[in-house]
């Protein structure tokens, strides 16, 4: 064991941390705390007088009188009930001066002369209800659905000193406006589960796309499988989103079975932490993707060391060493690649989610809005043309209805000249 | 996370209120913090998501005052006003106030610095907010996202609020004083041990100065003089705008003359007498020795930034070269042993080996 393993650090400032054990992260924590901190039952009651004295070292009666004097109370206002979403008027603090700025009722704040207007401002004077969207709604849900939840079977619970890690997953790049700032969907993780849980758990479109031409066969084969594919895929999502059933489902045989045939297409996937390719070997099916990779930077010395392979389902997020802040990768599908980049570990808290089966937890995802049909405008894309000389541009994006209303006869013989894929949007799992 | 426009201000004035305060009782705290109702600054955020994010900023301003390298009455005061924060935040559940693992050895030691000098009242807050479960016990202060592009608003913590970075000191404590001088008078014990003459130690045997300990002492003193001198002189420059060029020179230059004539005195003084750093939890009390120096700090109020005010430009010349004048007279002390050590190098060989 030897000396203490040294606490992380930063290694570019600000920016991420230098490599470390996230086990060790945890030993390290719970050498430092004592079982009350690392508890996960509800706060602990006030205490003995008896109790405060014997840790602090002073009277009985100091006690007490520390009791009364520390209190809340005292930093309360004891005048009338105060309504928090009204700023009283005459206040000293500055960020209620700003915030009164911004969220300004008056036409002409006194103020007005001194702080240029924003464009919230504007925004306030023609809003009409101020309520929140749905994207924020749905933001706020996800952040905190999972808040407190117990199991209900106790050896389901989270363990006590137990490590929590959040993860940004971000999307591959699909659209220009998002080359800056890439969206992503932010994941809890537990320090004991392995890297297959977190394989599992990530969805990404691509799953779910469909090769090959089909302008001349419409109806074949993949399109069935596609479609029921899709389907199902929406469904759970829509169950997803409403994120109080969706705990209740994933605890379910057949949900979870469901959930399994999704990723049935292919099967290979790897991380990639600080030199270590953890590649999923699960199924016979399934390759090593990374061996490429290996093998050249293998056949010179191109400077990056030396890169292994091992199983993903050997390891456990406790066995890895990582930098926090630092981008990583998790690749599937042969080519589609996500960047992944751990934001944050700390102890498991009272308030956090405790039911292990949870675990991961989307708290976080990015709204991608669908496409929409080039005809209706209604339904979402299900088909995309090239070269089609019926369409007014190209790609061209349709749904299965106006799909087939504009290129086939009511014989279901093609019409004019086109290629057509099906199309998977990638905004199926809003 | 976007800044919280304002809110460091208020942090920074209630902090500054407190100092000036000169005490850590948390009964001042609460009035300070009562006559600016300071728990309204959560208010006028309506919805739930908006408000999560502006607490956890608001943690994270206050948070900052916690650790080193502010002083200890700075610290007390960030303590007190996580306390306050916590308990009156509108969240539910409540957000939590972020610990990394390489800043706890700093706290642990600073409760322990609390309890051994018999702040109960602060210690007591500690312990509460640890009982009630309000820390995160994280890798890291802050979320990391691999912002590179983002340009960091280096966040200007006061200069006041700070320790002055006392590196020498922390090298050459008392202990390690005391160990020197425990070593060398044992080393000279010995030396006469086994000299011819019992009394003293041979000639031969002299390859250190007697009496190197005592001017580390001398110099890691004056070093700390200059430091709290520069230190001072630093908030004057900022405070006094009206100064011109040639008077503050002159001044300086006589004050300099009998400041140092009086920083002789108290170096020897201190030499043979008090402890010369008392332990940080003391030093808001120190009595005449410090206070003389640092005790000034306290006395002036807080200084508005200096963007803030719209200045001439004549002015801000006259405050610049002011400011060039000071530095440039406060070089740092020169160590006369150099030329010492020349000469006797000449005359006696044998010395020419030094410790």
């Amino acid at each position: 064991m030897a000396a203490a393993e040294a606490a992380p650090d930063y290694e570019a400032a600000e920016v991420y941390t230098r490599a470390f054990r996230v086990g060790a992260l945890g030993r390290g924590w719970r050498r430092h705390l004592g079982p009350p901190d690392l508890s996960l039952a509800g706060e602990a009651a006030a205490d003995a007088e008896a109790a405060v004295a014997a840790e602090l070292g002073c009277a009985a009666e100091t006690a007490a009188e520390l009791r009364a004097v520390c209190s809340i109370g005292v930093l309360m206002s004891s005048d009338k009930e105060e309504d928090p979403d009204v700023i009283p008027e005459d206040s000293s603090l500055l960020t209620l001066q700003y915030v009164v700025m911004v969220h300004s009722q008056h036409p002409e704040p006194e103020w007005g002369g001194r702080i240029r207007k924003k464009a919230l401002e504007k925004r306030e004077e023609t809003i009409i209800v101020d309520r929140a969207c749905r994207q924020e709604t749905l933001a706020y849900e996800m952040e905190s659905h999972a808040i407190g939840k117990r199991p209900d079977n106790p050896t389901d619970q989270v363990e006590e000193g137990e490590l929590l890690l959040t993860l940004n997953i971000f999307y591959p790049v699909i659209f220009q406006k998002h080359k800056d700032h890439k969206p992503y969907q932010t994941v809890l993780v537990l320090g004991s589960q392995k890297l297959t849980e977190l394989r599992d758990s990530i969805s990404c479109v691509s799953d779910l796309q469909i090769g090959g031409e089909f302008s001349s066969q419409p109806d074949q084969a993949p399109e069935h499988i596609s479609k029921i594919q899709i389907c199902l895929t929406r469904i759970l999502d829509l169950l997803r989103s409403n994120c109080y059933y969706w705990d209740s489902l994933k605890k379910h045989d057949r949900a979870s079975s469901l959930l399994a045939h999704l990723k049935d297409l292919y099967k290979s996937a790897f991380f990639y932490f600080e030199g270590i390719f953890y590649n999923d070997r699960r199924y016979p099916e399934c390759r090593d993707l990374s061996r490429t990779v290996i093998e050249w930077s293998q056949s010179h010395d191109r400077g990056y060391g030396n890169l292994q392979s091992v199983k993903m389902e050997d390891y456990t997020f406790n066995d890895l060493s990582l930098k926090i802040g630092f981008p990583y990768l998790f690749c599937h599908q042969g080519n589609c690649e996500h960047i992944i980049i751990i934001t944050d570990i700390r102890l498991i808290h009272h308030d956090d989610c405790l039911d292990k089966n949870l675990y991961p937890v989307l708290i976080k995802k990015h709204w991608l809005c669908t496409r929409k049909c080039f005809v209706c405008k209604m339904y979402t894309a299900r088909w995309v043309t090239n070269e089609d000389s019926l369409a007014p541009e190209d790609p061209c994006f349709f749904c299965d209805v106006c799909f087939r209303m504009l290129h086939y006869d009511a014989e279901g013989n093609k019409l004019g000249d086109f290629l057509a894929y099906p199309y998977v949007d990638p905004g199926i799992f809003n | 996370m976007t800044e919280v426009p304002g809110l460091q201000a208020d942090c920074e004035e209630l902090l500054g209120a407190f100092r000036e305060a000169d005490t850590v009782r948390f009964e001042r705290f609460a009035e300070l913090w009562r006559e600016r109702r300071f728990h309204t600054v959560f208010y006028g955020r309506i919805r739930a998501l908006e408000r999560n994010k502006l607490t956890k900023k608001t943690l994270e301003v206050a948070q900052q005052y916690f650790l080193p390298p502010y002083t200890f009455q700075i610290r007390v005061g960030a303590l007190y006003l996580l306390y306050g924060l916590y308990n009156t935040q509108l969240c539910q559940p409540k957000q939590k106030i972020r610990v990394a693992l390489k800043d706890w050895p700093e706290i642990h030691k600073f409760q322990q610095d609390l309890i051994d000098s018999q702040h109960y009242d602060a210690a007591y807050i500690f312990r509460t907010l640890r009982l009630a479960r309000a820390f995160h016990f994280t890798a890291m202060p802050k979320l990391l996202n691999y912002r590179t592009k983002k340009k960091f608003q280096e966040s200007e913590c006061k200069e006041e609020f700070k320790d002055p970075s006392n590196r020498v000191n922390s090298l050459i404590t008392n202990d390690v004083l005391e160990e020197l001088m425990n070593i060398h008078d044992h080393y000279q014990k010995m030396k006469c041990v086994i000299s011819a003459d019992k009394s003293q130690p041979d000639k031969a045997l002299s390859l250190i100065k007697d009496d190197f300990v005592v001017t580390l002492k001398d110099i890691t003193l004056e070093h700390q003089e200059w430091q709290q001198k520069r230190m001072k002189l630093f908030i004057n420059a900022k405070e006094t705008d009206e100064i011109t060029n040639k008077k503050e020179e002159r001044t300086f230059l006589e004050s300099e003359g009998s400041e140092r004539a009086n920083a002789l005195a108290r170096i020897k003084y201190r030499s043979y007498s008090a402890v010369v750093e008392a332990s940080k939890s003391r030093r808001h009390r120190q009595v005449k020795l410090e206070s003389s120096e640092s005790g000034s700090c306290y006395g002036k109020s807080p200084s508005k930034k200096n963007s803030r005010r719209p200045q001439p430009a004549r002015r801000r010349d006259e405050v610049q070269v002011a400011r060039e004048t000071v530095t440039r007279h406060i070089g740092m002390p020169v160590i006369m042993e150099e030329d010492n050590s020349d000469e006797e190098g000449v005359s006696l060989p044998k010395r020419k080996r030094r410790c």
